[in-house]
Formats: structure tokens, sequence, C-alpha cells
């Protein structure tokens, strides 16, 4: 990774990206284990696909919804733009600051309270410690967690986990706030709160990625979205058409598993 | 429907991050390192809550930080002062003061090193979740067992004094001996947490690395004791001239001039060899975690 300064351009721009994680594949015990050692099948580590030659760009101050079915990729798009995952091929150029927290909650350390990982999260982000006691008190009020913030993050809900975490993400104040399946957690109550904090934040100039199955969020917030299918980017444009299509995609889908 | 609110004009940083296929070149060090810097507060407050946490869940809470050294100083008591004593015949209270001593000065090492080379496993969620220099999970660690040792070395203190340990010049040594042992832990945990993550098997040698680490440095026997041949085979652990230093303090003697020579150029080159690797292969870490 490169860090230079002159921020002319979108905020994010993504061009012929192919990234891959490697996996293991499991094998078997007992004397299998040691066949596949003599063999030199213990070596084998699987690459696998997991982005291929995307392109795209999200201009300054704009709302990118991404969609797609499980495994199709978004989760590796949202860390290779973050800069976590490192592309295989192509480039990636991002101009501003970018939310370090993805998935929501995944970060947390489930040993320590809700107000522990919050500290860590704003610290972690480069906030200083004179910053840290105002900031603290803005994430935990909006996450309403009552006294559970002190209590281990283990012994939280998803509904109370996605709180925290979508409540540390949008007051780190990032110019570029990346989030994968923020709102999917929660109540009714923290949905319709989570929605109006999203509403602020598009309305304060912000770029926001959004890695989401609500398909109404997609049309509702975004101003463009990003179906990718296995890996390659499948619609990419006006919201409502690339919703369409991902819909028409599933119904058809749906229908060919019914009839299989 | 796009019901997304009227923009405000907002001026954006001038930072720029340009993401593109991992090579093994090293980051531009001066700013990797005012980084981690300018996230201290991020290892301290890290390292204390971690601490917290794992004593949260016990009976004894925070009193364990005193109680492992008690325990410990307890089992080499009985090992060295009751049995070996009792068997020998020789001055068992010489050979406690040293060996107990030693104990405590290697746990810094041994936590380091156990704890530290994990650091990147244990904190998956965190890497694959966050973006900030990933050495701040080892230098943790690192801390972490620097911590852990203050109660030991407060307890030995008055270990030491009970049982009429040689006051010397050398204990204005410690200090500088210790500095030398927390570069060598941050090198060799910075090593080992790179070669955890890319080789899955390096988590389970770890822990043999770790006992012949421990044998082959001279922590539960006195350094007098080596045949000439041993030690200067010996003489190949960094960890070597390190705790003859402690020793030689320990008995009433300073540490000689070769023995920190020998801690200096071991403490740079584990910390400079520790670096290299962590650094070149970080941005790849995702990718194997």
């Amino acid at each position: 990774m490169s860090e230079t300064r002159n921020g002319h351009g979108p905020a994010i721009e993504v061009d012929r990206v192919s990234a891959s994680y490697s996996v293991r594949p499991s094998r078997r015990a007992g004397l299998w284990g040691l066949r596949a050692l003599a063999t030199g099948q213990h070596r084998e580590v699987r690459e696998v696909p997991a982005l291929r030659d995307v392109s795209f760009n999200v201009p300054k101050g704009s709302v990118l919804g991404v969609i797609g079915r499980n495994g199709a990729g978004k989760s590796t798009l949202l860390r290779t733009v973050s800069g976590i995952l490192a592309p295989k091929e192509g480039r990636i150029v991002v101009r501003g600051r970018i939310s370090p927290l993805l998935s929501v909650g995944l970060g947390m350390h489930p040993d320590l309270s809700g107000r522990e990982n919050v500290r860590l999260g704003c610290l972690a982000f480069g906030h200083s410690p004179d910053e840290l006691e105002d900031l603290t008190k803005s994430i935990i009020d909006f996450a309403q967690l009552g006294e559970y913030v002190e209590f281990p993050f283990r012994s939280y809900s998803s509904g109370m986990k996605a709180r925290l975490g979508f409540s540390v993400a949008a007051h780190l104040d990032p110019e570029i706030l990346l989030i994968d399946e923020a709102i999917t957690g929660g109540d009714a109550k923290f949905k319709e709160k989570t929605g109006e904090k999203m509403f602020e934040l598009c309305g304060d100039g912000r770029t926001i990625v959004i890695v989401t199955h609500g398909l109404s969020l997609v049309r509702m917030m975004a101003t463009s979205a990003l179906w990718l299918h296995q890996g390659r980017v499948a619609e990419y444009g006006d919201p409502d058409d690339v919703v369409n299509a991902y819909m028409r995609y599933c119904r058809v889908d749906a229908s060919f598993d019914d009839g299989d | 429907m796009n019901v997304r609110p009227r923009q405000t004009e907002r001026e954006y940083s001038d930072v720029v991050s340009v993401f593109e296929p991992h090579t093994f070149a090293l980051p531009r060090l001066r700013d990797y390192v005012s980084d981690v810097v300018a996230r201290r507060t991020f290892i301290t407050e890290l390292a204390n809550a971690e601490i917290r946490g794992a004593q949260s869940s016990t009976f004894l809470g925070e009193l364990w930080s005193l109680a492992d050294p008690v325990f410990q100083a307890a089992i080499y008591y009985f090992l060295f002062v009751v049995i070996r004593g009792a068997t020998r015949g020789t001055n068992s209270t010489e050979y406690i003061i040293l060996i107990i001593g030693c104990v405590f000065f290697f746990n810094f090492t041994r936590i380091s090193i156990q704890d530290g080379g994990r650091s990147i496993l244990r904190h998956k969620g965190l890497v694959l979740n966050s973006m900030f220099p990933r050495a701040l999970l080892t230098v943790c660690e690192v801390y972490k067992g620097l911590l852990a040792t203050w109660p030991a070395l407060a307890l030995y203190a008055v270990l030491f004094l009970v049982l009429r340990g040689p006051i010397s010049q050398g204990l204005l040594f410690i200090p500088l001996l210790m500095v030398f042992q927390a570069c060598m832990n941050l090198g060799l945990a910075l090593m080992f947490s790179t070669l955890t993550v890319l080789y899955t098997d390096m988590t389970n040698l770890l822990n043999y690395i770790l006992r012949i680490l421990t044998f082959s440095t001279p922590v539960i026997y006195p350094v007098a004791s080596l045949q000439p041949s041993i030690r200067l085979l010996l003489l190949w652990n960094p960890l070597f001239p390190l705790f003859c230093g402690y020793q030689a303090i320990i008995t009433g003697s300073s540490p000689t001039g070769g023995q920190i020579f020998g801690c200096l150029v071991w403490s740079i080159v584990l910390l400079v060899v520790g670096a290299w690797m962590f650094l070149r292969r970080e941005r790849s870490f995702a990718l194997h975690v």
C-alpha cells in the first residue's frame, strides 16, 4: 500500500481488481493423513477466487449498495477496498479517511466489555486519548445497551452486537464508511434509529459503501448499486435497475431450484 | 424510490491510499513506526483490558498476578531446597535465590513468545475487519508479558532481602538488561507471529521451541556449572549472554563487557530480523488467518 496526498477524483476507484484467498482442504485423519504426507498432498493449498476483474467508481458523497447471494464476494470486496486484503490483480485508489470496521461486531473482543471494545475501536482508528471519553459516551448512548455495556461482549445477543458495532462505525467520523450487513440486527426501534443515522451520514457528504441483503434499503438510500455474482460484476448502475435485475435473477433461480 | 437527503458539500482530507497486488516490499519505516507510536494507548488499553478480562471469571481475580509467582516460587523452593537440599546437602539458599530470579526474568520471554507468537491468529477478528498496523497486536502481547513480570519481580525483591541475597552495584544493570530483553522478546515475537500465520504447524512447534529455549538458557542451572564445551555451544542462544548477566547480578557481581555487548548485538539482530519478516508479510496476513 502507498499513501500520497492530493485527493482529486472519486472517493473509491476500483480498476480491474481480482482477489482470492487460500484454503487448505480438510484431510482425513489417521493413516489416510500419513498417505497425504507421503504423496505431498498435505502441502496442498487451494486458491479460491473471490473477485474477478471487478471495476467501478464511487464518487465522493455518494452511497453504493452492494448486493448478491451468499459467497458472491461482497465481504471480500469491502476487505479489498479497505486495504485489509491485497488484490491479486488490479488497483484500488481510495481518497479520504476510511472506516476501519467492516463486519459489525466481528472485530470485537469476546472477553472484553462493550465499553472496553468501544474504546479500543476508537483507539485503533487513531483517535487520541483526549477525545476518547466524549466519543465513548456518544457511542454508548447511541447503542442504548444499558448496564450490558459493562458485560463481556460474548454475552451479547446478535442484535446487541449489531447495535454496538454500528454505533462505533457511525461515530468514528470517517469520510468513507464501509458497512457489511450493519442493519440486519437489532430490534425494529433500533433499525429505525440506524436508518435515521444513515440518512444523517448521507446528508453530511460522506461516501458510504453498504453490503446488504436489504433490497429496499438499497432502493431508498443508494445512489448506485452493484450486483456481484460469483465474484464478477453482474450489474452496476442505477439502484432500481440493478435491484430489479437481481430480483428477476433470484425468482428465476428459485423456480429453477423448485423444478429441480 | 430514492429518498436520499440532499447532500451538503464536505471537504475531504487529502489522504490517498493506493492498494495494489501484494509484493514483499517493506512499508516506509518512519511512517509505520510513527503510526504505531501514535496508537500506543491502544497497546496499553488492550493489554490491561485483556488481563482484566482473563481474570474476571476467576475467584481470585487480579490477585492472580501475585498468586502466580508465589506458587512458582513455592514449587521451585520445594524442588531445589526441600528435595535437592536434603539429598545433596549443598547451600540451597544461594541456589534458590538464583533459580527463582532467573525463572521470574525468563517468564517475560516465555509469555512474549508464547502469546506474542500467536498474537495475529488470536486477534483474527480484528485482523479481518479493521485496518491498523498489525505489529500493535504483537507489541501488546510483549507489553502484557512485562506487566505480568512486575509483580513477580516485586515479590522476588522481598525474597532477595529476606534470604539476604548479595547487594552490589550490579543491581543497577537490571534496567539495561531488561531493555535488551524487551527488544529480543519483541524480535522473537514478531518472527514467530509471522511464522504461525504462514505455517499452521508452527503453532504446535512453538511449544517445543520454547521448551528448547528454556533448557538451553541458564535459567534453572548456574552458568558456572556448565562445561566449557557446552558453554561454547550455548553461545549461539541469543538469551545466553542475557541470563549470564542476570546470574552475575544475582550472585553479587556485575555483567561483563562481553555479556553486555552480546546482549546488544542479539537485541539488534533479533529486532531487525523479526521486524523485516513481519513487515514484508503483514499485508498477506488476512489471506492466511
